[in-house]
This record gives structure tokens, sequence and C-alpha cells, in this order.
């Protein structure tokens, strides 16, 4: 379970940039709402000219084609670089601060992320068996 | 051409019977015998030069007769073969020459033919056989199925590599202590956790080894009853630490009460270490 919520996050940015977006989406409630009058027609058109008379759920289309816009903006592109490149900075930093309290020789020895994790898992294990007897 | 290549061959024959016979004549044997197997023009050129003295060769001949007294029978048998042949020319001019054909220049053509042709057969052939195959060699090695197996490679061992930190992951959740036991947690939040967890043990650890540093020094007729007293506490304890750790999930609370008072922090301790044997 928490792997593969895991693997998701990091294998599947969008579906993080998905989640944000819903609540972009929830924020900006009330104002589609007032405008909601216009929506429809708009969506209409939009849905001619696409070509896609089959689908009957309007207000649905019309989301989605809101989300795929607001999407390709170079904005959004942008935000979203940024918010990816500080998530990953903080979960380095966060190994930088582990390793820190992991003893080994030399202190300052640099070790893997694979390295840092066994590590952590082992010296965790120690120090339990340590206070358990 | 035939006549005259059959009269060469005839000639050098003829040569060649007179120098046995004679065996006074050895220095004259080795160019004639090297010419002989010669079909180039210029070697043909050499035979008609050797035709030429093969004329006063014929004087010889009659010399032979001469010698006839002085041989001995292995001489009179080729002197006798000569003679047939002699009359043989003299009766008949075309047929003996036909004949000689027939006979002398098989062999010398087959072994002319055959030998040329032999290396020049044989290498071409390995030459042809080397090359085509080191091409196709080249051919099948190219370069695009390394790339692909490259790829390939390196796309397993990348998908190896995550799995592995995912594994390690997993283990060191199981290994801190939430509420519920099965909370999920993201990679930065276990590490988070870890950190603090680690610290918690450390400094509990450090303040066990202080407190047993200070046991010792007691009186030792107090000791039994300062333990059960202590053990007693640390149940008591136990209850309310439990408490506090069902109600607070996360340690940085554990982490901010160790540094409170000195007795304080000693019986949180204690109450520390009996959920952990339990």
């Amino acid at each position: 379970m928490m792997l593969n919520s895991d693997t998701m996050e990091l294998d599947l940015p969008p579906t993080h940039s998905e989640t944000e977006s819903g609540f972009s989406d929830c924020g900006g409630g009330p104002g589609p709402d007032g405008a909601g009058s216009g929506d429809p027609g708009v969506g209409q058109v939009r849905s001619l000219e696409l070509g896609e008379s089959g689908r009957k759920d309007l207000q649905h289309l019309s989301r989605e084609e809101r989300r795929r816009r607001r999407r390709a903006t170079a904005k959004y592109r942008t935000a979203h670089a940024t918010r990816e490149r500080i998530r990953v900075e903080a979960f380095n930093l966060a190994f930088a601060e582990l390793r820190k309290l992991l003893p080994t020789l030399p202190p300052d020895k640099k070790l893997s992320k694979i390295e840092i994790l066994r590590l952590a898992i082992c010296y965790i294990s120690y120090l339990n068996h340590v206070l358990d007897v | 051409m035939c006549p005259p290549q059959a009269q060469a061959e005839v000639g050098s024959a003829m040569t060649e019977k007179t120098e046995m016979v004679c065996t006074s004549s050895p220095a004259p044997a080795p160019p004639s015998k090297p010419a002989s197997p010669g079909p180039l023009p210029a070697e043909e050129v050499d035979h008609r030069n050797t035709c030429n003295p093969w004329l006063p060769p014929g004087v010889p001949v009659i010399n032979l007769g001469h010698t006839r007294p002085t041989g001995a029978a292995m001489p009179t048998t080729e002197l006798s073969a000569f003679r047939p042949s002699l009359l043989q020319l003299a009766a008949l001019g075309t047929a003996p020459p036909t004949l000689a054909l027939h006979y002398h220049p098989h062999p010398f053509l087959n072994s002319v033919y055959i030998g040329p042709a032999g290396p020049f057969s044989i290498f071409p052939n390995s030459r042809l056989k080397r090359r085509p195959s080191h091409g196709e060699l080249d051919l099948v090695d190219g370069h695009q199925p390394q790339k692909v197996a490259r790829r390939v490679f390196t796309n397993s061992r990348e998908r190896w590599r995550q799995q592995h930190v995912n594994g390690a992951f997993a283990e060191l959740r199981k290994l801190l202590p939430t509420h519920p036991p099965d909370r999920k947690l993201s990679k930065n939040e276990v590490l988070r956790l870890a950190m603090k967890y680690i610290g918690f043990l450390v400094r509990l650890l450090r303040d066990q080894a202080a407190v047993l540093a200070s046991g010792p020094s007691a009186p030792g007729s107090r000791k039994p009853p300062a333990h059960r007293g202590v053990e007693g506490n640390a149940r008591c304890g136990a209850g309310h630490r439990v408490e506090a750790a069902r109600s607070q999930p996360v340690l940085p609370g554990d982490c901010d009460g160790d540094p409170n008072g000195s007795v304080r922090p000693i019986k949180m301790e204690q109450t520390a270490l009996s959920p952990e044997v339990r």
C-alpha cells in the first residue's frame, strides 16, 4: 500500500498536480458558479469544434477543458517545476540530516541513499536491542 | 604451332637420351631441363634455339654408331631402339610425329596446366571466403543491437536499484512506532520520523547509562528496596507512558519531555523502558 503510494508520487508527478488542480478548482468554486450561465454555451461551441458530440456531461467536459488549458500555460509549468525542485531538495536534505545521526568511520564518510537506509535500520535495531536488555 | 612444339619436345627427348648414353657432357643437361617444362613464348624461343643445335647432334648419333663395339649390352639395346625410330622417320615422315605428340605432350601438358592452376584456384578461393565472412560478421555485429542491449541493461539496473531503495524504506517504516501502526507515511516523513526516533533512543540510552553510573554509588543495603520501588514506579508510569504515546503519535513530544526536570526525566525514562520490555 505505502510502496504503491510512494511509487505513484515519484513515478507520476501529474497525480500530485492533479490533486493540487483539484484544490484550485474547489477554491475557484464560487467564481464559475456566478458565471454558470455563459459557460454552457462556450462548452457547447468547444465540443462542436472538437467534434466530441458523443459526450453528454457538458460540465465534466468543461472542467477537463479548463484543466487542460490551465496545465498548458507556461506559468503552471514553471510553478510545477519549482514545486518539484523544492520537494526533491527537502528529500535530499532529510537524507543528509539522517546521515549525520548514523555512526561511521570516518564520521563524514559519504554514503549512498540505500546505504543510509540500511545503516539506519541496523542502528535502530541495535538501539532497541540494547534498551530491551 | 603444334608441329614445331612436337619437334622441340622430340629434340629435347633425344638430347636427354644422348646425354645419358654419352655421359660425357653433363653441363648441357641443366639448361635443357628447365627449358622443356616452359610453355611460354620465351621458352618456346629457347626450344627453337635448342632445335638449331639439335641438327648438329644428328651427327653425334652417327658417332654413337661408331661407339657400338665399345658400348655394353644396355647401350646396345638403346641403339636398337634408336634404329627402329630412325627407320620409321625415314619411311613415314608424318606418322611418327603425330604419335610422338599423342604420347609425349600429354603428361607435360597436363602437368603444365595443373601446376599453375592449383595455387591460383586455391588462393582466390581462400581470399573470397575470408573477405565476405568478415563483411558478414561486421554487419551482424552492428552497433544498433549493442545500443539496444545497453539500454535494456541500464533500464533493468535502474529498476533494480529503485526496488531496493523502496524495500529499504518499507523495512525502516516497520521499525518506526506510529498510531495506527500501519499508517501510511511518505518517504520524506519516514526519513524525518527516523531521525527523531534515533535521537530519542540515543538520549534514552545516555540517560539510562547515567542512572546506572549513579546507582552503584548508593549503599548496598538499600539497593534491593530501591530497585523494587523503581520497578513499581515504572509499572505505574508505564500506563501513563502508553497513554501519552497513544495521545501523541509523533515522537517530538517525547523528545521535548526529556529535557524537563532532573527527577521527572528519570521517571519518564524508566516508564519508557517498561513498554519496550513488554
